[in-house]
């Protein structure tokens, strides 16, 4: 961004677009990138694509499009970002925050957390997607929003959004990790 | 009008409508109706914590069904569930899946394969392939994280099951999961190892083999064990256990699961002693306690030679003979350790055959059985239920320490008063309501003015506050009280602890009491009539004029009585007075009948070896009256006899016949003669024994499982009948024969002097350990380095009073000598009082009491110099 | 006998006085232990256990959960450079990298003369501010390679220690004149509202 900082804005009567782009607020996105995917609010949100830039920033607006607010921390990921890598960071950040309590997210963030890794570091296999979608499956049944828990709290059914959303809206991406034996944007 | 509470509800499972316990939890209500649903984490006897997720099952709700831990949820009536859809299925596999994530290939090497609850599941629900390519969490393998406990970091699946074992049963927290996330891992204090006297039940609870024991490690596998149910005799509790063996090796002991006694836990000293029983065949002196008796001994030329059993019952009778010239002439000692059929056996030997009533299986560090006949007796659940426990004990988790875990349970769980006389240091302390300090000689003064409601005398510890507290909690008649009465310290006249208990019997009659004598079967062989004025089946001959221990002892001293048969070699390990003790043997023809060595031997003419728990079938009777049975796991090594075997030959050889001829038929004459359950249980069939005394003796054998009991075999699988739910008829009897005695037959009661202490000298409590140098111990080399010194426990007024610093060396000088403590700080050692442990030496290997103990006075007192 | 200062002892004993139950004490007592000793050491632990009724495994195993406890010596300044997704995004990995080599460690280790501790945290809050940077868990806000030099240079020259205590220091809880509300006031506070909680419940009866 060209502007990142802390905003105070009315709720439901801005879009994302103008808080990235209004010169008052975010100031566009850095050296004129363009937009590859949102993180609407915070890591345990599902990610939004471009399309969804003009939709209000509204509790129940985000909430239908599958994703929320959360925590109001809007992330911009621009055209040049790598998601693999970007969904493995949050997932790294899952996986070091369990606290270790339910099985699922104890062992299942450690083990995407690896999986993810190898992807972006050249070991990737174009099975690893189902695998991935299925351990995600796993942890938050259905894979649906608001999310299904087998765990206690909700950090657990928050570590498949990055990784769902990666998977789900960048699948090339993915594919062109496993073929180009690790990330292309190295 | 009382409101009518609804005890159960209904819900739906799987599409079946149950009845069940209102506000129990899903997993419970599931499983007894045939529902069984996995899991890992969860523990029948301890707190959910919901970490495994293996039990999820779905529930409807508002939004639909969801996915949630079985074991985390009471039920509410109405609670719709299904176990076993789709979902809950894949959900189930996942959790299996990732608990195999990180989990290591070890099932070759590992103690748990064969028994792993982990394998188990694995090999019924996994996929067969796994799905993980990523590397596995490494941590350094096994590291010893207490002197009988190793851990290994890799193959724990977090369960908590150790962690909350040590923070709620045990109450002792000494480990704690350390770290987050997939990190975490059971970790001790790196300075204060985990060497709780409980340490061995995580690792039976462990439901993989991250916990191992250090004595079983490696020595066995499971398919080639194979098991017994029986009654743990180390101490007093009567623990069930599973013994197993593998041949005629014993390899393990695990707790099993009785609802009225031990919850399925054990203390390490019952669960670890086992190699004391068969591991030392090359120990050879016989005064070693590690030492088994294999064959017969009769001393020639100042030395014990084996020689056949011919030989020796020869030798054995004749000493008999020639000292039954007068009835006066011969007694017996000892029999605690034996079994109810091997106390009745020498009972009728000793009064049948010999004619003398001289016999007693107190070491003069009990209390007058007729007195503890007397009174109204409580039951270990009626205890841990009542709403005060007034205990005149030593240090429960030290004397009987599975009593404590439920008294600590009852107190930390349901909030009942424990109102303590505290003699001295005391793990339950922390949970008692009240701790009314009394040093030596004033526990009766205490009791009397509870009783009367007089104010403390001057000089003594206790305060008018702490009294008016223990009047409000025992209340006007005792009703929903126990007294949980021992001896706290064998150095005080028993007397002194037997007048308080008096008064409080008399002062409150609907109180009971719990008879917390910590000796193995010491409460079956009273009941056996092994005590001059007790009969067996708890009769009395109230005018018998028959010597107790300490009277034979001094009759031997005299040389009134000539010979000794000692029933079990520990008597120099367990009298008070060991220079008394060691003076009368020294005049006495001896014949000790024993399964193992001991310095008592040294006095020993005739050794006549007898077969020793785990060897040998029949039944016990614990602290509250329980019968139950023991098996014989292993054949006693050598040509060791059982006691009843040893009893009739003796007596046939002396021309005449105790008319028992095995081990059931003395059972059955036991039942049939005085009405004591002994036969209804020997045979095991049930599972819980049966209180003597009491109509409601039908058991619920619990259904093992082996999640919550992994290694244990059900009882199914081991041939035994009943199970899940099934109950069993017994034909134990409502009460005994014989008229119980009352508190009236015991005379008045005895006019105390207790000596005034002066200024420089300290009243000594001589306190029992766990860990002491008993037959047991000793002969365990696995719980060897836990044996600690004695030491001078000292509170910090008398510290600073003396001058001395925790940690100097100081030279305590008592009635008979003089021995060099090492001082310790503790302040709940009474002031004015010091604390020693019994059977344990001092760090140069001097034995304290044999210095210290006053045999003469109602108390003893010590005093201490600092240079 | 006590291994805290008198002052940090008199601090624990006040702290403990503020809980229903001593054992609620724990968190900021590990704080103070820290304050006293730069890390939790084992005569620190132990004290925070028989001041909160609890035990050494106890106290270490909570401490252990938290990433500002450390159970090991840590340098007199610990930076933690962040890298989760902002920072990430903004570099904040290629920054700890560059930390790493110009401290002359490795990511989660201490300077061979014990001066600083390098540590890869999570978010921060100070995402905008990416990548984010702190020493001693002050925001220090350097985002350039260059920047991070000078502070590292001034923070070894000493030039810096007014505005960075040594790690551990509690200067945002510290109150010069001991608690603000003096403690009586809190205690009686306390048997006030435990009474009326008492009458309630006997009312309810
Ligand atoms: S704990 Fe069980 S599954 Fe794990 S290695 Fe041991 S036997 Fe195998
Ligand atoms: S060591 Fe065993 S009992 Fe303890 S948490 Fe690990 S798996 Fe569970
Ligand atoms: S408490 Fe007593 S009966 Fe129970 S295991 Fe320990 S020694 Fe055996
Ligand atoms: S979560 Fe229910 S058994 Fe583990
Ligand atoms: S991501 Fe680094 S401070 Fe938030």
């Amino acid at each position: 961004m060209n502007n990142p900082g802390v905003y105070e804005i009315e709720m439901v009567k801005n879009t994302f677009r103008d808080l990235i782009y209004d010169p008052q607020l975010g100031g566009g996105v850095f050296e004129d990138r363009a937009v590859k995917a949102i993180i609407p609010g915070g890591v345990s949100a599902p990610w939004f694509g471009p399309e969804l830039l003009d939709l209000p920033l509204g509790q129940d607006e985000v909430g239908e499009k599958g994703s929320m607010l959360g925590s109001g921390s809007v992330v911009v990921l621009d055209e040049t970002t790598c998601v693999v890598r970007a969904a493995w960071r949050i997932t790294k950040f899952f996986s070091r925050e369990s606290c270790g309590q339910c099985t699922p997210c104890r062992e299942g963030s450690g083990w995407i957390e690896r999986a993810m890794y190898r992807l972006e570091h050249g070991g990737g296999r174009m099975e690893d997607m189902d695998l991935l979608l299925d351990l995600c499956d796993n942890i938050a049944p259905g894979l649906s929003w608001p999310p299904q828990q087998t765990t206690i709290c909700v950090l657990g059914s928050s570590i498949p959004s990055s990784v769902h959303s990666a998977i789900k809206m960048f699948p090339d991406d993915f594919k062109a990790h496993v073929l180009h034996g690790g990330c292309p944007h190295d | 009008m009382t409101d009518v509470i609804r005890t159960t509800v209904s819900i739906t499972v799987n599409g079946r409508e149950l009845e069940v316990k209102t506000g129990e939890l899903l997993i419970d209500a599931a499983e007894r109706a045939g529902e069984y649903i996995p899991r890992f984490c969860y523990h029948p006897r301890m707190e959910p914590v919901g970490m495994c997720r293996m039990c999820l099952v779905e529930v409807e709700g508002p939004r639909g069904a969801t996915l949630q831990p079985a074991c985390y949820l009471h039920v509410n009536d109405g609670m719709s569930v299904c176990t076993n859809s789709e979902k809950v299925k894949k959900a189930q596999d996942g959790v299996l899946e990732f608990l195999l994530a990180n989990h290591p290939l070890d099932c070759p090497i590992c103690d748990k394969g064969g028994e792993c609850p982990l394998q188990d599941q694995t090999l019924a629900h996994g996929s067969g392939e796994t799905r993980f390519v990523e590397e596995k969490r490494h941590f350094v393998k096994p590291i010893e994280i207490g002197e009988l406990v190793l851990l290994d970091r890799e193959r724990c699946i977090q369960c908590a099951r150790c962690t909350r074992f040590s923070a709620e049963v045990a109450g002792d927290t000494e480990i704690a999961f350390s770290g987050r996330g997939d990190l975490i891992e059971v970790a001790p204090s790196p300075d204060k190892p985990f060497n709780s006297v409980f340490s061995g039940n995580t690792v039976q609870i462990c439901p993989v083999g991250a916990l191992t024991a250090k004595p079983y490690r490696f020595s066995a596998r499971p398919w080639d064990l194979e098991q017994v149910e029986s009654t743990c005799t180390t101490c007093a509790v009567g623990c069930r256990i599973a013994v197993q063996s593998s041949g005629n090796r014993l390899t393990r002991v695990l707790g099993v699961d009785s609802d009225p006694v031990n919850h399925g836990w054990l203390c390490d000293k019952g669960r670890f002693t086992l190699d004391s029983v068969d591991q030392n065949a090359d120990a050879t002196d016989v005064l070693d306690p590690a030492t088994r008796m294999v064959a017969p001994m009769v001393r020639v030329n100042g030395v014990l030679e084996p020689v056949s059993w011919g030989e020796a019952l020869d030798a054995a009778a004749k000493i008999l003979r020639d000292a039954s010239a007068t009835p006066e002439g011969v007694g017996a000692i000892g029999g605690a350790s034996l079994t109810n059929e091997g106390a009745f056996a020498w009972e009728r030997f000793v009064r049948g055959v010999l004619g003398s009533d001289n016999l007693d299986a107190q070491f003069g560090d009990g209390l007058d059985p007729v007195l503890l006949q007397a009174l109204p007796r409580a039951t270990i659940d009626e205890t841990a239920s009542a709403k005060t426990v007034v205990t005149l004990t030593g240090d429960l988790r030290e004397e009987l320490p599975i009593l404590f875990l439920r008294l600590r349970e009852s107190a930390v769980r349901d909030h009942h008063a424990i109102v303590e006389f505290a003699f001295g240091p005391s793990a339950l302390r922390p949970v008692a309501r009240l701790s009314l300090v009394v040093r030596p000689g004033e526990a009766h003064l205490a009791a009397r003015c509870i009783a009367d409601r007089a104010d403390a005398p001057t000089g003594v510890a206790f305060t008018n506050e702490e009294l008016f507290e223990a009047r409000r909690l025992i209340g006007e008649s005792g009703e929903g009280v126990v007294f949980v009465v021992g001896r706290p310290n064998v150095a005080e006249d028993p007397r002194v602890l037997e007048d308080a208990i008096r008064r409080f019997a008399e002062r409150f009659p609907d109180a009971k009491f719990l008879v917390a004598l910590r000796r193995s079967n010491v409460a079956g062989a009273l009941d056996m009539g092994l005590s001059p004025r007790l009969r067996p089946g708890r009769g009395f001959e109230l005018t018998s004029k028959g010597r107790d221990t300490l009277g034979q002892l001094e009759a031997l001293r005299r040389g009134d009585q000539k010979a000794l048969l000692l029933l079990g070699g520990s008597l120099l390990g367990n009298v008070a007075d060991v220079v008394g003790a060691t003076s009368a043997l020294e005049k006495a023809s001896v014949i000790a009948v024993t399964g193992h060595g001991g310095p008592s031997l040294a006095f020993a003419d005739v050794v006549l070896p007898a077969a020793v728990a785990h060897e040998r079938s029949g039944t016990v009777t614990n602290i509250e009256g329980r019968v139950s049975a023991v098996a014989a796991k292993i054949v006693a090594p050598g040509s060791a006899w059982p006691d009843v075997a040893i009893a009739a030959e003796l007596a046939e050889q002396l021309g005449q016949s105790i008319g028992l001829t095995s081990v059931e038929q003395t059972a059955k004459t036991i039942e049939e003669s005085t009405g004591y359950p002994a036969l209804s249980v020997a045979n095991d069939e049930l599972h819980d024994g049966a209180v003597v005394g009491r109509l409601d003796a039908t058991s619920l054998r619990h259904a093992l499982d082996p999640m919550a009991f992994p290694g244990i075999r059900s009882a199914e699988s081991v041939g035994l009948a009943s199970y899940t739910g099934a109950t069993v008829e017994t034909n134990a009897v409502d009460s005994v024969h014989t008229r119980p005695a009352t508190l009236d037959v015991l005379g008045h009661a005895p006019n105390l002097e207790v000596p005034l202490a002066d200024a420089y000298s300290l009243r000594l409590v001589v306190s029992r350990r766990l860990y002491d140098r008993g037959v047991a111990m000793q002969g365990s080399p696995a719980l060897d380095n836990l044996i600690k010194a004695t030491t001078l426990s000292l509170n910090h007024v008398d510290l600073d009073r003396l001058g001395v610093e925790a940690g100097a060396i100081v030279r305590v000088t008592g009635a008979q000598g003089s021995v060099r403590l090492a001082v310790q700080l503790n302040e709940e050692v009474a002031r004015g009082s010091a604390d020693v442990a019994f059977g344990t030496l001092s760090a140069t290997g001097e034995d304290a009491l044999a210095a210290l103990l006053d045999p003469t006075s109602v108390i003893s007192q010590v005093r201490v110099e600092t240079r | 006998m006590s291994h805290f200062h008198p002052e940090i002892r008199q601090r624990a004993e006040e702290l403990v006085a503020l809980y229903p139950r001593a054992r609620s004490a724990m968190l900021p007592l590990l704080h103070l232990a820290q304050e006293q000793d730069g890390y939790l050491s084992e005569a620190g632990i132990d004290e925070v256990a028989a001041l909160t009724g609890t035990t050494s495994a106890d106290v270490r195993g909570t401490a252990a959960f938290y990433d500002m406890f450390h159970l090991e010596p840590v340098g007199k300044y610990v930076v933690g450079v962040c890298t989760n997704i902002a920072c990430l995004l903004a570099g904040g990995e290629e920054f700890l990298e560059h930390a790493s080599q110009k401290l002359g460690c490795a990511v989660g280790s201490t300077t061979s003369d014990g001066l600083f501790t390098l540590e890869e945290t999570e978010c921060l809050a100070d995402c905008d501010k990416a990548p984010c940077v702190q020493v001693n868990h002050r925001y220090v806000r350097t985002t350039t390679p260059a920047t991070f030099d000078a502070l590292v240079d001034e923070l070894r020259d000493g030039k810096l220690d007014n505005d960075v205590p040594a790690h551990g220091t509690l200067i945002r809880v510290r109150r010069s004149g001991g608690l603000r509300v003096p403690r009586q006031e809190i205690v009686d506070q306390r048997a006030l509202s435990t009474a009326a909680r008492a009458q309630r419940a006997e009312e309810a009866k």
